[in-house]
């Protein structure tokens, strides 16, 4: 008899499977003791899951029902404002550009954006524009930075990145001038710790 | 000649070439069998190039012991003056005369276009064996750090074996779920840090504490620290040595709480603290931190709590808190586990429960 696969035990744990693939799930585990453990344990790990997300507590002072009275508040006094003040008068439609000003704009914009393109990366710092900078140490000119992409040290527009290929590298900063990211290679199994340092 | 000091001219020869120079010591028990970047591209940008290199070093254990850990450094000084970074590899078990791998996967930016790559040089700065022996220059504290993952990986799988001996499989695979559903649900943090000496101009005392430890070898004494809404300044901490060694560095850890009573971790700070037996010690940290909730929402700060995470001693042992610290319900919530812990809960999230049992008998 052919087992279920992984991901059809999962998605039947968490009663996400379209009806007839789970009526077909239900019949098999009824007759298949393997695939039924797997599926209770399957459950088990959704349900401990849910459980850890709603013992999650949130703050002393977040009050539903107090934020929901401030909201109608909200409300109400933004329609009592807007019955006690006249519309704003509709503006009147601009006169169009002529088609000598637009190409006037166009090649205005087209000079601006060469500029700052070619201004290099004393404007535009790469290093710095990494995806949700989660950790970052400054000391003078120098920056540190951990994101999404990897750990980088910048100084005056150059620098480099030790890149990691995971997203779900864990960081830490160092009060003594570091930001480390520990990660675990897909391929490898090895888990990696690159760190940088201010001298 | 030595086989390692021919291994390491011909890995050196070889990749000086191309901008890459990896320096081992000549007595290096670690050897370089292969180095080199592969797949590299320069791409220019605006005024600036930006070149992609990514080498897969082969390394080798020359050494009559198994290796635990490897700490290279590399350095860039064409890019990044006044930075320095490092690529470590814990939790390894590389029998003698075993080839590994150690990737560095790096993205350098440099102004200009002029299809000049700069020079890297990575080198050796440590390689901890399975005696705890340590060989290098340890320019990095390399010593401290590979011994510390270590003995936390020691305590940690010796307490995951220890469930999986005691009440069988199915609590370990329990016991891997908590430990990811408490990865995914930590309260995180961004954190920013200025070193400045620089005191914030209108901050005010915060409360301090020092969390009860037991068995602990060095004691805190006093905190004294300041906060101007989500900016923390920790002016001064004073610490005694309660063991019969000498210390000679700790590491503490850092939890905050705000004023709506939420509590996160906000990182380490290590310090380098001689002490001798009865001896006390203080440190000033010169920096300042800005600590920012998801989508930059400003934690306001109330209080700080200090914890040992790390002892090292001058005979070169470290000690590290018991395997049951972060199982107390506060921290658990708060602290993220080792880098060991991270590691077997990805092979159990990967691949898992026999191949996380296999690994744990493996070692």
């Amino acid at each position: 008899m052919k087992h279920l696969a992984d991901s059809q035990l999962a998605l039947a744990a968490r009663g996400e499977l379209p009806l007839p693939a789970r009526l077909r799930a239900q019949a098999h585990c009824l007759l298949c003791r393997d695939c039924r453990h797997s599926l209770a344990l399957y459950r088990q790990d959704h349900s401990r899951v849910q459980q850890a997300v709603a013992d999650f507590t949130l703050p002393r002072s977040t009050s539903w029902p107090a934020l929901e009275q401030e909201m109608l508040a909200n409300i109400r006094l933004g329609l009592e404002v807007s019955a006690l003040c006249p519309p704003p008068p509709v503006p009147t439609p601009a006169p169009a550009i002529r088609w000598r000003a637009g190409v006037a704009v166009a090649a205005l914009t087209l000079i601006v954006l060469s500029g700052w393109f070619l201004s290099g990366p004393g404007s535009r710092p790469y290093l710095r524009s990494l995806p949700g900078p989660v950790a970052m140490v400054e000391s003078g000119p120098l920056r540190l930075t951990g994101g999404r992409e990897g750990v980088s040290v910048e100084n005056r527009g150059s620098g480099f990145i030790l890149r990691h290929a995971s997203a779900s590298a864990r960081f830490e900063v160092g009060l003594e001038g570091s930001v480390r990211a520990s990660v675990v290679d897909q391929d490898s199994g090895q888990i990696t710790v690159s760190q940088i340092y201010v001298e | 000649m030595s086989n390692s000091a021919l291994l390491l001219l011909l890995a050196t020869a070889a990749s000086a070439q191309d901008g890459l120079r990896v320096e081992f010591p000549p007595d290096s028990p670690i050897a370089v069998v292969h180095s080199g970047w592969g797949e590299s591209r320069s791409i220019p940008r605006g005024g600036a190039t930006v070149i992609d290199l990514r080498t897969s070093l082969k390394l080798k254990n020359l050494s009559r012991l198994r290796l635990r850990g490897i700490s290279l450094q590399v350095i860039s000084q064409e890019v990044a003056a006044g930075g320095k970074a490092s690529v470590s590899v814990p939790s390894l078990d590389v029998y003698p005369g075993q080839e590994f791998p150690v990737k560095i996967d790096l993205r350098l930016l440099q102004p200009g276009s002029s299809g000049f790559t700069p020079q890297v040089r990575v080198q050796l700065d440590g390689a901890l064996f399975e005696d705890l022996s340590f060989f290098g220059p340890n320019r990095l504290d390399s010593r401290r750090q590979l011994t510390a993952w270590e003995v936390e990986a020691r305590r940690d799988r010796q307490y995951l074996r220890g469930i999986l001996a005691r009440q069988g499989e199915e609590a370990l695979r329990l016991k891997l779920v908590e430990i990811l559903a408490r990865d995914n649900s930590r309260p995180r943090l961004d954190v920013r840090l200025a070193r400045s000496a620089a005191a914030l101009p209108a901050a005010a005392r915060v409360e301090t504490a020092f969390l009860a430890q037991p068995d602990l070898a060095v004691a805190g004494l006093r905190a004294t620290a300041t906060a101007q809404a989500n900016q923390l300044q920790i002016l001064e901490l004073a610490f005694e040595n309660r063991d019969r060694r000498e210390v000679r560095s700790l590491e503490l850890g850092l939890l905050i709480r705000d004023s709506e009573g939420r509590e996160f971790s906000a990182g380490s700070l290590p310090a380098r603290l001689v002490m001798r037996p009865g001896a006390s010690a203080t440190i000033q940290p010169a920096a300042s931190l800005t600590l920012n909730r998801a989508m930059g929402l400003p934690v306001r700060i109330e209080s700080v709590t200090s914890f040992i995470q790390q002892v090292e001693f001058a005979n070169g042992d470290v000690w590290v808190p018991p395997g049951g610290f972060r199982d107390e319900p506060r921290l658990g919530k708060l602290l993220p586990g080792s880098i060991e812990q991270q590691r077997l809960s990805e092979i159990y999230r990967r691949k898992g429960l026999h191949s996380l049992i296999e690994e744990l008998n493996r070692q």
